[in-house]
């Protein structure tokens, strides 16, 4: 959610349309169905090749606005959840080429006798969660097209929540200000497969979410004077799955992508989460879970739901696929509400070729002038809310999108939110911003790229008692 | 048509303390008419027909040209319920609707009595206790059977043979006093309360058939002795196991062909996550075909030449229904069909009279609030 400038745009289209439902960034709390189901609610996804064109670095994000204090139970991945990524490739199909299938497993709680004097802490009699020895690991399996499914991780272990010193050091036996270094062990090598982890993270999402969600009364707008613009994801968390995987086992041929812009070589992603269509709350506090998987959320480009896609729609949005796109909700795309909006908040005219038949945005989300003139030809058929990721080109968004890199360690390669804004408001890259151009911490250069999380006993939102 | 409803969250069957419970109806919600899982690798059979159907929205029974049979191989054709003709095929050429009112939403599954001249089903009645329902004829009403307000989700139904009696499903309608998670009710088809059947209390069954004098019905993972089938005498007892565990992952609908092989639509057992039909043979079971995509319940049901499957389904891709027709003949190449329904996304169950080649189907969402159909050739 490193929105940035872009997303000013964005998010100034996401408080026009998302009102009612919630108030967040790249897509917290986008619509109104999965504003009540957190665990599930993709947030951000980012996914981008350095200039050596070796690895795909992606970064799903889930759970919106993560409060660090949030306990006894902080937050967590759902057990319930088939969390996912896709990966398309080429410009025959938006059908998934290479699909990561994430789930999670909550181990039991051990039942303590209660009337034990003699038992040691731990177990089901605890109340402080991190005494109950209850910890969350993860699997992975790897789908590609015509063959056998492959479990590349499992029994993976969750990098546990940021709560405090003293938790540091009783519960995870490490110095009080080790958290840090500590959560980075839990990296996971996949070997050919690459690298994964799991776990609370800084959300890396920054925009003044007070004042889009004011009907766009951002500072950096036209009307409003650029002053004290408000981060409104600082401080929080999020729950990410990042993963740095080999090129080589992207493109469908096994060796390394060839330099220079292609479509061949070009990979639409998608981050999604799905539930099972029924469950049965059972007298004894557990759940039954039945019937097939119900995507409930899903992410491609930042902000696309959340900004482009209207109220009316924006739940059928998180149940469908991109391959429907165009036949869904084409006619969001082309004439974009925000822009109408904004003719009406502003109080401006904006012209009809802002407006309607805006194939200039489908022209960008399909690359084509990117990096260079006529460097990409997706048909309409192959048109959906994917990031475009071309393995043959460096990463620059929107071909791909990137964590960091930026002109500072705490800014992004791109600020989204102010090249989205812009996009859909001018018919350029830039000219609106939110005000908010950095994130609350410095990104990391390495697996899993977003910083660690806040503490919760020292860095949550809560005001010192009067 | 449009599906003002498909954006909803999960259904959740809440149990509270009482059967009565209201919670129910404040907390169910269908996930949506967009349905289904999102996996892109699935191949999509090959398309192909059952027949021309008739507009399911159209009052009129009256078929639409006739279709060249087409699909399944047979030469065998279908007249109906007529006592000594042929056993039909399954071929489809008229989509009826038999039920749509205000008394019920969310028809979860559906069956023709053994002569298929009457359909039962069952759905979430207006009061938000799960209801069972007889459709009603010339375009009346459904009419109410159950009283007493005992199910809760009702996703399963089956008629005796004889007619005389209802088999309901109910996976969430527990026994608070003895912890007992869900049973299979019966009840008179003239109307009654329903009452647990003995020996199934407990089960949490999910899809229940009548065959031989023998009722068989689908448990969960959740369930004591895990995913698979069981059976037991209409009279109740204790269940057999018919077959348990891998590969099942989430058994739904089922049928029973006349040498007691037991088919059954698993939701989510190919490694897509999208459904397969297994076949139970000798107490094994195994994949028959698999990548279908399916709704809640999965229905299936046998022609009565069992030459092939019907499978209610939803198209992985489109997320619309569709019904597959798996010719026994050749399970690798299903067709489908999905004339007039195309614009409808919540498929659900699927019976076969037990006396004839018509079928009763519903969608969970069709028109609004959901709607049972009467398919025949």
């Amino acid at each position: 959610m490193r929105l940035r400038h872009r997303f000013i745009g964005a998010s100034a289209a996401l408080g026009f349309l998302a009102t009612v439902a919630s108030a967040n960034a790249s897509s917290h709390r986008e619509a109104p169905a999965i504003s009540f189901d957190p665990a599930a609610d993709n947030t951000d996804l980012w996914a981008w090749v350095p200039p050596d064109l070796s690895m795909l670095f992606l970064v799903a994000a889930y759970n919106p606005l993560e409060e660090p204090s949030g306990g006894p139970n902080f937050n967590k991945f759902s057990d319930d959840v088939l969390y996912q990524i896709h990966i398309a490739r080429g410009d025959q199909s938006l059908e998934d080429a290479v699909t990561y299938d994430i789930r999670f497993t909550t181990s039991p709680i051990m039942r303590v006798d209660v009337t034990d004097k003699t038992a040691a802490p731990g177990g089901g009699k605890e109340f402080f969660s991190q005494l109950s020895g209850q910890t969350q690991t993860y699997s992975i399996v790897k789908r590609e097209a015509g063959m056998a499914p492959v479990t590349i991780a499992s029994g993976v272990p969750v990098a546990p929540s940021n709560i405090g010193p003293r938790t540091n050091v009783v519960a995870y036996k490490i110095a009080a200000n080790g958290y840090d270094a500590f959560s980075q062990t839990f990296v996971k090598d996949m070997g050919a497969e690459g690298q994964v982890f799991a776990g609370p993270r800084d959300d890396g999402f920054y925009v003044d979410l007070a004042r889009i969600f004011d009907l766009a009364n951002f500072a950096g707008s036209i009307t409003t004077p650029v002053t004290s613009a408000v981060d409104g994801v600082a401080g929080f968390n999020c729950h990410a799955i990042a993963m740095a995987i080999p090129t080589s086992k992207l493109t469908g041929t096994g060796k390394a992508p060839t330099a220079g812009p292609s479509d061949a070589q070009t990979l639409g992603v998608w981050a999604s989460a799905s539930r099972r269509k029924v469950s049965i709350l059972r007298h004894d506090g557990t759940i039954d879970s039945d019937g097939p998987w119900v995507q409930v959320s899903r992410l491609g480009l930042p902000l696309i739901n959340e900004a482009v896609i209207g109220l009316q729609d924006k739940d059928k949005y998180n149940r469908t696929t991109p391959a429907t796109d165009v036949t869904n909700f084409g006619g969001y795309f082309l004439n974009p509400i925000i822009v109408r909006d904004y003719e009406v908040v502003a109080q401006t005219t904006v012209p009809d070729s802002l407006k309607f038949n805006r194939t200039d945005i489908l022209d960008v989300i399909n690359l084509k002038d990117i990096p260079t003139t006529g460097a990409h030809n997706f048909g309409l058929s192959v048109t959906g809310d994917v990031l475009r990721v071309d393995l043959g080109v460096a990463s620059s968004f929107p071909n791909g999108r990137v964590v960091g890199h930026g002109a500072n360690p705490n800014q992004d390669q791109a600020d989204v939110t102010d090249i989205e804004l812009s996009l859909l408001l001018t018919g350029k890259t830039s000219g609106i911003s939110d005000g908010v151009n950095s994130n609350d911490k410095p990104f990391l250069t390495q697996i899993p790229f977003l910083a660690s999380p806040w503490e919760g006993a020292t860095q949550g939102h809560g005001k010192p008692a009067p | 048509m449009r599906h003002d409803l498909d954006a909803r969250g999960g259904l959740r069957l809440v149990r509270a303390h009482t059967f009565t419970t209201a919670i129910l109806a404040a907390t169910a919600s269908l996930l949506g008419a967009c349905g289904g899982g999102n996996d892109n690798g699935a191949p999509v059979p090959d398309a192909g027909t059952l027949g021309d159907a008739a507009a399911p929205d159209a009052e009129s029974t009256e078929a639409g040209p006739p279709a060249p049979p087409t699909g399944d191989g047979s030469s065998r054709e279908a007249s109906g319920p007529d006592a000594g003709a042929a056993p039909g095929s399954g071929q489809i050429e008229t989509i009826a609707k038999a039920a749509n009112d205000t008394g019920f939403t969310s028809p979860f599954d559906a069956t023709p009595g053994p002569d298929g001249s009457s359909i039962y089903f069952t759905a979430i009645a207006a009061d938000g206790t799960g209801g069972v329902f007889a459709a009603g004829a010339g375009g009346a009403a459904a009419s109410r059977l159950d009283s007493g307000g005992v199910l809760v989700s009702p996703s399963g139904i089956a008629v005796s043979e004889d007619g005389k009696q209802l088999f309901v499903a109910d996976p969430a309608s527990d026994d608070d006093s003895t912890g007992a998670y869900g049973a299979i009710f019966v009840l008179p088809t003239g109307g009654g309360t329903p009452t647990a059947l003995a020996g199934t209390q407990g089960t949490q069954p999910r899809s229940v058939v009548v065959a031989g004098g023998t009722l068989y019905f689908t448990t969960g993972a959740a369930a004591a002795g895990g995913a698979g089938v069981r059976s037991l005498p209409v009279s109740g007892g204790q269940p057999a196991v018919v077959s348990s565990g891998p590969p099942f992952v989430d058994p739904s609908g089922l049928a029973v062909a006349r040498n007691g092989d037991v088919f059954v639509a698993d939701a989510i057992a190919s490694g897509n996550h999208l459904g397969v039909v297994m076949r139970v043979s000798g107490g094994t079971a195994s994949p028959l075909v698999s990548d279908l995509g399916v709704g809640f319940p999965a229905g299936i049901a046998l022609t009565q030449d069992e030459s092939a499957l019907l499978v209610s389904g939803i198209d992985p891709v489109a997320q619309t229904d569709l019904i597959y027709r798996v010719d026994l003949g050749n399970v690798s190449k299903p067709t489908t069909f999905n004339q007039g329904i195309s614009s409808f996304a919540e498929s659900a169950g699927l019976h076969r009279a037990s006396g004839a080649d018509v079928y009763a189907w519903a969608d969970s969402r069709a028109n609004g609030t959901g709607t049972v159909y009467a398919l025949s050739k």
